[in-house]
């Protein structure tokens, strides 16, 4: 009978041992990485980070209308833009993808190259964006038309430092070229500056926020001397919550800009920091 | 290795080659909002940006904004400036983006001179 008992407990650990290990096993384990591995964007902006050679990435983003539309447009939500896009990890150290948003009906490119760096903690990339605006001819300007006045170009230092495993601040610099400018006194040329931050609260969920605004009122052009940068006199202004599952990574924001495109975002009226003017949106990312 | 030197190669000829200093207002002249009038300014506004969506046949939402009759409704009830503005509650139109000051200013004008044809 004893011997029976034991038996009996012996077959019980047994099961639930095989049983505990089987759970162990499906259940998802999220990846050792780096901070900002899971996905290229903080909330509109790139990290430092690319993406290994040969994998793919593809990311859907959101914006929806301001808090401020009321409840008859549910906050905003009757409104929404959005932008569809595919990354891929051309070589070792450089990352190059394309996307289109319906805002401003634009389709852009970029080619980022992660700049070698002996540090752990520091990482660094260049990034360089073009961006092509795709409305009619006659909603960007008259006749005659050149291909030129569609275009936007954005250049991009981006260095980020870890501290700890929790927490990543980056900084970044840009240098934003537009070839139409509006008037006379406005600068084709306008450098930008601000920076992201993450924070890590477990594998599961993150905190991040980014800020941009163009440096100075005016800038030196090349052709035309000094001209107005036409400085928005609010910041953009992004706050996130990231929520990594299984196999996607949900950012959810909070934002004062519509456009996705940095080279519409750092330098347009993005509405001040005022509540009313934010607005809900969210990117989803995959990675194969 | 070979694709990273053709994609550098490609990104370089598009930097140098693409970048122009222009303008609007020297290229296309500066706004005029002097003399505005539905026939000369407001209707090619309104044929380069809203007709595509609101024309004569089964226009977006219900709106159409072909002629003077209607586009004048429209001005008239404040959806014009409304949404071309996204304000007071409504959606932006066009949806692309909002159109460039000028225009604005111009439909802005041609509201307050009493739509004139």
């Amino acid at each position: 009978m004893v011997c029976q008992n034991n038996f009996k407990s012996l077959l019980a650990m047994a099961l639930l041992f095989s049983m505990s290990s089987f759970a162990l096993a499906t259940t998802y384990l999220p990846p050792a990485v780096s901070l900002e591995r899971k996905s290229l964007r903080i909330i509109n902006m790139h990290g430092t980070v690319g993406l290994p050679k040969g994998q793919w990435e593809m990311f859907i983003q959101h914006r929806f209308g301001t808090f401020g539309d009321g409840a008859y447009n549910w906050y905003g939500f009757d409104q929404s833009y959005m932008r569809i896009g595919l990354d891929y990890g051309l070589g070792k150290r450089i990352t190059t993808g394309a996307s289109r948003s319906s805002m401003n009906k634009i389709a852009d490119a970029y080619v980022k190259w992660e700049i070698p760096l002996k540090s752990k903690s520091w990482t660094a990339s260049w990034y360089s964006n073009v961006s092509i605006n795709t409305n009619h001819r006659a909603t960007i300007a008259g006749e005659p038309f050149y291909y030129s006045n569609r275009l936007r170009f954005i250049n991009t230092l981006n260095i980020s430092k870890n501290f700890g495993d929790r927490l990543l601040i980056g900084v970044t610099p840009s240098f934003i070229h537009i070839n139409l400018a509006n008037t006379t006194t406005s600068s084709n040329d306008i450098p930008v500056i601000g920076g992201y931050t993450r924070l890590k609260l477990s594998n599961r969920y993150a905190l991040t926020a980014e800020v941009q605004k163009p440096m100075s009122d005016q800038f030196y052009n090349v052709i035309g001397g000094y001209k107005n940068t036409n400085r928005p006199a609010s910041p953009y202004l992004g706050l996130g919550f990231e929520i990594f599952t299984a196999k996607h990574m949900f950012q959810l924001s909070v934002s004062n800009a519509q456009s996705m495109n940095e080279t519409y975002y750092m330098v347009g009226e993005n509405g001040g920091n005022a509540f009313k003017n934010f607005r809900f949106g969210f990117n989803i990312v995959r990675r194969w | 290795m070979k694709s990273v030197i053709i994609a550098g190669a490609v990104l370089l000829l598009a930097s140098v080659t693409g970048c122009y200093y222009d303008n609007k207002q020297e290229l296309y002249g500066s706004c005029d909002s002097s003399n505005v009038t539905f026939a000369t300014t407001i209707e090619p506004i309104i044929n380069a940006n809203c007709v595509g969506c609101h024309g004569s046949s089964s226009p977006s939402a219900g709106i159409s904004l072909v002629g003077y009759d209607q586009v004048a409704l429209a001005a008239n009830n404040g959806r014009l400036v409304g949404t071309m503005n996204n304000t007071g509650g409504h959606m932006l139109m066009p949806p692309g983006g909002k159109l460039d000051n000028c225009k604005l200013n111009q439909v802005n004008k041609w509201i307050r001179n009493g739509l004139p044809k």
